[in-house]
């Protein structure tokens, strides 16, 4: 008498072990890539997000600028208007919001260990408080560019209008991701 | 039957949903970044609409004359803007522009701007006491308190005393040793300062020959301009191949914007120093400005060509490695004036300088500061004779310094005063209000009248002021100050008072056109205790009397006689006279806020 014994046979257990293996493989490799990939878009959506609001905090404030100065000193820290610092000062403004003739107060654009600062230094009739704030985070580089009404290049002093160019670069796994935002504003009040 | 669980389905399960869940996020993270891109457009484009709206209010407030108090909503490409405008004072207007994207109603971006437009005009009074070649003369016991710029000599009786810096300039000949002008239809607009014709015409010079070897002491300019323009750079500039010698610069000015109007009119240039210059040599006047394209200047142009001695050239960029000099038909208006003159400060007893003293010559005063001079005699510099330390023989002469109200300035003002009406014949009542108008005739004020004077006021005649009369400006000039312009002479007897609004820096000035220059005598005369006020006389005298007391004078000679004081107010170095209601609007430099 025969017994029947229900049951895989080994190349159907073989078979099975090994589309599970694949489905396995396949599924824990979308999992990764997804994952990576959600990394690498959302550091470049923040990244973007960032680079706007700098771009934006620094348009407005050069836009209200008097002009481009030489060099601030602040004890002993010296900010040297360059193609990577950017020294600008506005008019002082009063606790009504409104300008102090003669009164400046000084805005600094600079990086220091991958961070785009502003720092400001109010006068002591300013409403404004000083202070710094951080633009962006992940800043490989800042580049100043400086021309006069007639678009050509000219030095800090004399200049018009500033072009900003932001690079952030954060590094996602084993690839380096770069982002490069260009903005410029023009003085009204020089 | 074999009951067995699907561990990979639940795998796939918990997989897809962590990819359904990053993926939603991803999505939503580049939805954020999307409206964050976009609203950064929409608020630059906002903005752009806001200051379309200030153009707009510009424009409007010089067609209606200034009555213009903004607007609601207009539509303008894919938003809209509103415009408010306030009254800051007489000459003054504010205007706030919001721009909205896509309307006013349901805006998803709004972005509001503030500037201040103006009428007026603005003077720097920079010097307690500033006085042209006709000199200085002071009697005994004044007192300044601030500084004192002189064109001509400075002689000083006993016991003066002066808290500020004296500067005495080298002086200049009365007559111009260059100059042309033009007339009729010869006369052109040369436009500058702007792109004409697809050029960039920003750099203009016209060249000139001396006929005497001397230093030149200042230049003058025929020129106009339109919109509000900045100052800009005047250089004298040797030649070199029958063009400017960029390598050879001279000497540097500034020609001041608020001098010039947007009628013809001779402009003075000074410079840094007074360079000499030979008798049939070449030389160049070098205008350099910046491009605007609404707001520049104009150079009167004789097509004639009716001066032998130069010619005028452009370019676009004077200082360029190569600079291209490209030739004008005609000749700019011009005049130069060479100095040579010598001047000097002559002190009395016991007179004592508190600060620097610039002068050639040096006599009889003691200077608690620093002296720079060419000679100097029985005059202690910091408590010792010189030479010490704090004295500076072999000085250049300082150059002369231009009169802070130039002819042009003048012109408008009485232009205004006359749109507001004419009286004809003298006025000797006590009026409660006067101006802004041309009076024909005298004005004679008696003993005790106190008049409200909506400058501008042009009086052909004298202006005649007895026994404490105040001309004050009113109320809703603010901070702005007032002008009378009077062609004959001023007279105070005594406690009369020019004020201003009294707010802020606000003045009312006494300003006599009367040319003392040959005559000696007197363009505003001032007699004995408690007067007080600003007073100016560009080609006049003015004896300011005894005992009296005065912010600033300002006049081509001035005598002070005994036991005067003038005090300087710091707030009058930016002082913004209105130019009464017809004056065209401008916006003034420096009060653009990003709100």
């Amino acid at each position: 008498m025969v017994k029947s014994c229900s049951g895989l046979t080994l190349v159907e257990t073989t078979i099975a072990v090994g589309i599970s293996a694949v489905i396995g493989v396949l599924l824990l490799s979308l999992l990764v890539n997804n994952t990576g990939l959600f990394y690498s878009q959302t550091s470049k959506v923040q990244q973007g997000v960032g680079a706007n609001d700098a771009l934006n905090t620094f348009r407005s404030n050069t836009r209200s600028a008097v002009s481009v100065v030489n060099s601030y000193t602040d004890g002993s820290t010296s900010f040297v208007s360059s193609s990577n610092v950017l020294v600008i000062k506005l008019l002082s403004v009063n606790a009504s919001g409104n300008l102090i003739a003669n009164t400046y107060d000084y805005f600094v654009y600079h990086s220091v260990g991958g961070i785009f600062y502003q720092r400001v230094f109010a006068d002591v009739l300013s409403d404004r408080k000083s202070g710094g704030q951080v633009l962006a985070s992940n800043v490989k580089a800042i580049f100043f560019e400086y021309f006069n009404v007639t678009d050509q290049e000219v030095i800090p002093t004399s200049a018009a209008k500033v072009r900003l160019t932001l690079t952030l670069q954060q590094k996602i796994g084993l690839d380096l991701q770069t982002n490069v935002a260009t903005s410029e504003a023009s003085f009204r009040n020089d | 039957m074999i009951k067995q669980k699907g561990q990979v389905l639940l795998f796939v399960i918990v997989v897809v949903t962590v990819i359904l869940i990053s993926t939603l996020l991803l999505i939503a993270g580049s939805q954020l970044y999307y409206q964050n891109s976009v609203y950064s457009n929409s608020a630059e484009t906002a903005t752009a609409l806001a200051e379309a709206g200030v153009d707009k209010a510009i424009a409007s407030l010089n067609r209606t004359g200034g009555t213009y108090s903004g607007e609601q909503e207009t539509k303008f490409g894919e938003g809209s803007y509103s415009v408010e405008i306030t009254t800051k004072d007489a000459a003054t207007k504010v205007i706030e522009a919001t721009g909205y994207l896509p309307n006013k109603i349901e805006p998803k971006v709004t972005r509001k701007v503030q500037i201040e437009a103006s009428t007026g005009v603005g003077v720097s009074f920079s010097y307690g006491v500033q006085v042209g070649e006709g000199g200085l003369q002071l009697g005994n016991s004044n007192r300044v308190i601030g500084s004192i710029y002189s064109n001509g000599s400075v002689v000083m009786n006993n016991s003066n005393e002066i808290t500020g810096d004296v500067w005495v300039a080298g002086g200049s000949q009365a007559t111009a040793d260059q100059q042309t002008d033009c007339s009729g239809v010869n006369c052109q607009d040369y436009l500058f300062g702007k792109p004409v014709g697809g050029s960039s015409i920003l750099d203009v010079a016209q060249s000139f020959v001396p006929s005497q070897t001397t230093v030149l002491n200042k230049i003058s300019l025929k020129i106009k301009k339109f919109g509000n323009p900045s100052d800009f750079a005047v250089r004298i500039m040797g030649n070199s191949g029958s063009n400017p010698n960029k390598n050879n610069v001279l000497a540097s000015g500034m020609l001041y914007s608020s001098l010039v109007t947007n009628s013809y009119g001779w402009v003075d240039v000074t410079f840094n120093t007074t360079p000499n210059l030979t008798a049939g040599i070449t030389y160049w006047i070098v205008a350099d400005t910046s491009s605007n394209v609404n707001n520049y200047w104009s150079w009167q142009n004789d097509l004639a060509q009716s001066y032998n001695g130069g010619v005028p050239k452009w370019s676009p960029n004077w200082n360029a490695g190569n600079p291209t000099w490209n030739s004008i038909s005609g000749d700019l208006s011009f005049q130069t004036y060479m100095g040579g003159v010598p001047t000097s400060l002559a002190g009395g007893n016991s007179g004592l300088i508190s600060g620097n003293v610039h002068a050639n010559t040096i006599s009889s005063v003691s200077i608690a500061g620093d002296a720079y001079y060419q000679s100097i005699d029985n005059s202690p510099v910091s408590g010792s004779s010189c030479p010490n330390s704090n004295c500076h023989p072999g000085t250049s002469d300082p150059a002369p310094q231009v009169m802070p109200i130039s002819d042009a300035n003048i012109a408008q003002w009485k232009a205004q005063a006359e749109l507001g009406g004419v009286t004809n014949g003298d006025i000797t009542n006590c009026s409660a209000n006067l101006g802004p108008r041309k009076i024909v005739g005298n004005v004679t004020f008696n003993n005790s009248c106190t008049v409200n004077i909506n400058a501008p006021l042009w009086i052909t005649g004298n202006l005649h002021l007895n026994n404490s009369n105040t001309l004050r400006l009113p109320a809703s000039f603010g901070t702005a100050s007032g002008v009378i312009v009077v062609d004959g002479t001023i007279t105070m007897d005594n406690s009369n008072r020019l004020l201003g609004s009294g707010q802020g820096n606000s003045i009312l000035l006494g300003l006599s056109t009367y040319d003392s220059r040959s005559n000696g005598l007197y363009a505003i005369r001032i007699n004995n205790s408690g007067n007080s006020g600003v007073l100016y006389a560009g080609v006049g005298i003015i004896e300011p009397g005894n005992s009296n007391s005065f912010k600033e004078l300002t006049a081509w000679g001035i005598r002070l006689a005994n036991s005067t004081t003038i005090t300087y107010e710091t707030g009058l170095a930016s002082t913004l006279f209105s130019s009464g209601p017809t004056g065209s609007y401008s916006l003034v430099e420096g009060t653009y806020q990003d709100k």
